[in-house]
């Protein structure tokens, strides 16, 4: 039995009659979000499955005695400021200036590649001392593991969200621009750095 | 009044400083020797409020409505409750994995 135009619109009206947006928001915005809670998922696996083999482990390398944590705070505290800029690039695009959304993506670029050649150089030196996914010199085989799996995932998202940042700055530089897809791109951008705040907090202080 | 001040990006610089000064708490409580579960607890609640101050005003879920706002809470909450179904065979699998070397 089809339904009357009365009935059509009463159910379009209605807030998951497909007629409104129930998430007040753009689609590409949502579609972002929905990844975004999916890859918190994969994280959230890494980083449970880095507890389990912490917890049973009889002992641990003493991560200041591996790392250089100069280092890995200063990481924290460029993928932070990358963070706060492209905020600041998100509220440039949504008030509708161009130039400093521009600029602010370029400095959001600045302070990822930033962060992802300290990671390099902290991996080419982790390798450098002979760790492998089987082997260290500190003797936990796991604690390599996870160091990888761990960093590396991060920072191939990283590395994806600076070719996602290249592509929105020189999209927006020759006026190809929406203040939406700004902003999409800084959601991911701001995941990446949640992430890595479990990640200096649970692998390199704990 | 500068251009910066002028579009509202103090707003964003006063989260930027939260964000350092929280992160040189979480050094600190990385460095000073206290009990781990302790530590652990400390670390756990400076870093879920940095998370929250990302999440509220950089990705602006403070002025999302409530039906996106709970969405993003679904992996905390998953990940609690297959943290704890699994926790007794994986940590058994873990000391396996461990005891190989």
């Amino acid at each position: 039995m089809e339904a009357t135009v009365g009935e059509q619109e009463r159910i379009l009206a209605s807030p998951w009659g497909g007629g409104t947006n129930p998430f007040g928001t753009s689609w590409g915005k949502f579609m972002m979000w929905v990844f975004i809670v999916s890859d918190s998922l994969t994280f959230a696996a890494i980083i449970i499955t880095y507890g389990f083999m912490r917890s049973v482990a009889p002992e641990w390398p003493a991560q200041d005695e591996v790392f250089s944590m100069p280092l890995i705070t200063f990481m924290t505290f460029a993928l932070i400021s990358s963070s706060a800029v492209m905020a600041m690039a998100v509220g440039a695009a949504q008030k509708g200036d161009k130039k400093m959304a521009v600029r602010f993506l370029w400095l959001t670029l600045l302070g990822g590649t930033i962060f992802l050649g300290s990671q390099a150089y902290e991996w080419s030196h982790f390798i450098g001392e002979g760790a492998t996914l089987t082997h260290n010199e500190w003797g936990v085989p796991q604690f390599g593991a996870i160091f990888y799996v761990m960093t590396g995932f991060h920072g191939f998202h990283v590395l994806t969200g600076l070719l996602f940042l290249l592509f929105t700055a020189v999209q927006a530089s020759r006026g190809k621009y929406t203040g939406d897809r700004v902003e999409i791109a800084g959601l991911y951008w701001h995941f990446i750095d949640v992430v890595w705040v479990f990640i200096f907090a649970f692998f390199y202080l704990l | 009044m500068s251009e910066t001040v002028d579009h509202g990006y103090w707003g964003y610089i006063k989260i930027w400083l939260w964000l350092l000064g929280m992160t040189l708490l979480a050094l600190g409580v990385g460095y000073v020797d206290m009990p781990a579960n302790l530590k652990a607890l400390l670390l756990v609640g400076v870093t879920l409020a940095k998370v929250g101050l990302i999440g509220a005003f950089f990705m602006h879920l403070r002025s999302e409505k409530i039906d996106l706002v709970l969405i993003t809470f679904c992996p905390i909450v998953l990940s609690l409750i297959l943290f704890f179904f699994i926790r007794g065979d994986t940590t058994d699998t873990a000391a396996r994995i461990i005891s190989l070397g």
